[in-house]
C-alpha cells in the first residue's frame, strides 16, 4: 500500500502545457503522448530533484474556434474546453479552462482547476511558438494515520505562472516541446516546473491550411 | 451542448447569480469555502466593464489530521464588492474577459480557542483580477464561468472560482 500512497502523492498533477492557441477544425481529431520531468507539483517532488510524468492526450474539434481535450496521466485525468477568442493569420489567443481529478480510496484525491490563457505565433505552416500565463487551483485531500487514528489532511495548492511551447507540424505528426514554471503563492513552497516533449497524430484537416505569413523585406 | 454555448450572436452583456468555491492564503488550513456571487457585465468588445458581489464562509481547524479533534475552530464570513475594467474578446457569442479593478472586502472572523470566543469584523481594500467566460444560452439565458483572485491591502490573497446562470441582454 505504501507504493500506492507514494504513486498517488507523486503523480496527482501535471504542469505540462500540451497545446497552443490554435484550435482544431470541427471534426478534426488529435491523439498523442507526452513525457516530462516535473518538480514541485506536489510535496513529494518538492523534496526531490524531479519526477517523471507520462500523459495520454486527445483533442477533438467541436466547432469553429472550439475544441475539447482529454488527458490521462500518472495518476489522474482531466478535460478542458479550448476557446480561441482571437485569431489572425499569424497570431491566435485562446483560453482552455479545464478540470483534473484524481482519487484513490486509500490515498485521497484532488481536484484541480486549470485556467491558462494561451497565445500562439504561427511562424510558418510547420512551426509555431506558443504559451502564456496560467492559474491552477488544486484542492487536495490525503488520508493520513496518526497514532492509530485515520483522518483527512486537506490542502489548497495554487500554481501561478505559465509556460512556453514550440510546435512542429509535419503532415499528420505534431511534435512539441514545452517548459512551464510556476510560483506557489498559497504555500510559499518555492517554484514548480515541468519540462517535456509530446508527440501526436492529427487527422487530415478538412480545409486547406492558412497561407504562411509573407516574408518581411 | 458545448457548441451551443458558443452559438448565436454576442450579447451586449450578461448578469446573474452563481455559486463557487474560494480559498485564502494565510489561513491555518487553507480549505475551500462555499461561495455565492452576483455579477453584471457589459462588453462592447474589445473592452468591457463588470461589477461583482460575492460572499463566502469558511471554517478552519488547526488539527485537521484527526477528524473531530480540532484544537481550535476558526470561521470566517466575508463579502466582496468589486468593479473591473476589462479586455473583452471573442470570435463567437462567448466573450473572454480579463479584468482588473478595485475591491472592498469585509471579513468577519470568529476564533474559539481554550474557552475564549473572539469575533472581529474588518474591512479591507483590495485589488481584484478575474478571468471570465460568458455568453448566451437559449431564450435569453446567460451563463458565466469565472476564476480570479484579490490581493488585500494587508497582503493576504483570496482565490475563487464560480459558475453562474442569469440573463443575456
Amino acid at each position: 500500500m505504501r507504493w500506492l500512497a507514494l504513486l498517488g502523492s507523486a503523480g496527482c498533477s501535471s504542469l505540462a502545457t500540451l497545446h497552443g492557441a490554435r484550435t482544431l477544425d470541427p471534426g478534426e481529431v488529435q491523439v498523442g503522448v507526452a513525457a516530462s520531468v516535473q518538480h514541485g507539483n506536489n510535496p513529494l517532488t518538492s523534496e526531490l530533484a524531479f519526477l517523471p510524468q507520462l500523459e495520454l492526450a486527445a483533442r477533438v474539434g467541436v466547432d469553429e474556434d472550439v475544441d475539447v481535450g482529454m488527458r490521462a496521466y500518472l495518476v489522474g485525468a482531466g478535460g478542458d474546453v479550448r476557446y480561441r477568442f482571437h485569431h489572425s493569420d499569424t497570431f491566435d489567443l485562446a483560453t482552455a479552462p479545464g478540470l483534473d481529478l484524481f482519487y484513490l480510496p486509500t490515498v485521497g484525491g484532488s481536484a484541480q482547476l486549470r485556467t491558462p490563457v494561451l497565445g500562439e505565433w504561427i511562424v510558418s505552416r510547420s512551426f509555431s511558438v506558443g504559451g502564456g500565463p496560467a492559474l491552477l487551483l488544486r484542492d487536495q485531500w490525503n488520508r493520513v494515520k496518526v497514532e492509530g487514528e485515520t483522518g483527512t489532511s486537506a490542502r489548497l495548492d495554487v500554481f501561478l505562472g505559465g509556460g512556453g511551447r514550440l510546435q512542429v507540424l509535419a503532415g499528420p505528426v505534431v511534435f512539441g516541446a514545452a517548459l512551464d514554471v510556476y510560483a506557489q503563492p498559497a504555500r510559499r513552497a518555492g517554484p514548480a516546473w515541468s519540462a517535456g516533449v509530446d508527440l501526436a497524430l492529427r487527422t487530415p484537416p478538412k480545409r486547406p491550411p492558412p497561407p504562411p505569413p509573407e516574408p518581411s523585406e | 451542448m458545448i457548441a451551443l454555448w458558443f452559438a448565436s450572436a454576442a450579447p451586449a452583456g450578461t448578469a446573474g447569480l452563481g455559486v463557487g468555491v474560494m480559498a485564502a492564503r494565510g489561513a491555518a488550513s487553507p480549505r475551500l469555502g462555499g461561495q455565492w456571487m452576483g455579477w453584471a457585465s457589459v462588453a462592447p468588445r474589445p473592452w468591457g466593464v463588470a461589477v461583482e458581489v460575492a460572499g463566502w464562509r469558511r471554517v478552519d481547524g488547526a488539527a485537521p489530521y484527526v477528524e473531530g479533534e480540532s484544537v481550535y475552530r476558526m470561521s470566517r464570513v466575508a463579502g466582496r464588492a468589486a468593479a473591473f475594467g476589462e479586455l473583452a474578446l471573442g470570435t463567437h457569442a462567448t466573450t473572454f474577459h480579463l479584468g482588473l479593478g478595485p475591491a472592498l472586502i469585509v471579513t468577519r472572523s470568529r476564533v474559539q480557542y481554550a474557552g475564549a470566543d473572539v469575533t472581529d469584523t474588518a474591512p479591507s481594500g483590495a485589488v481584484a483580477g478575474r478571468l471570465a467566460l460568458d455568453g448566451p444560452l437559449a431564450g435569453g439565458v446567460g451563463w458565466q464561468f469565472r476564476v480570479g483572485g484579490a490581493v488585500h491591502a494587508t497582503g493576504s490573497v483570496d482565490y475563487d472560482t464560480a459558475l453562474g446562470l442569469g440573463v443575456a441582454f
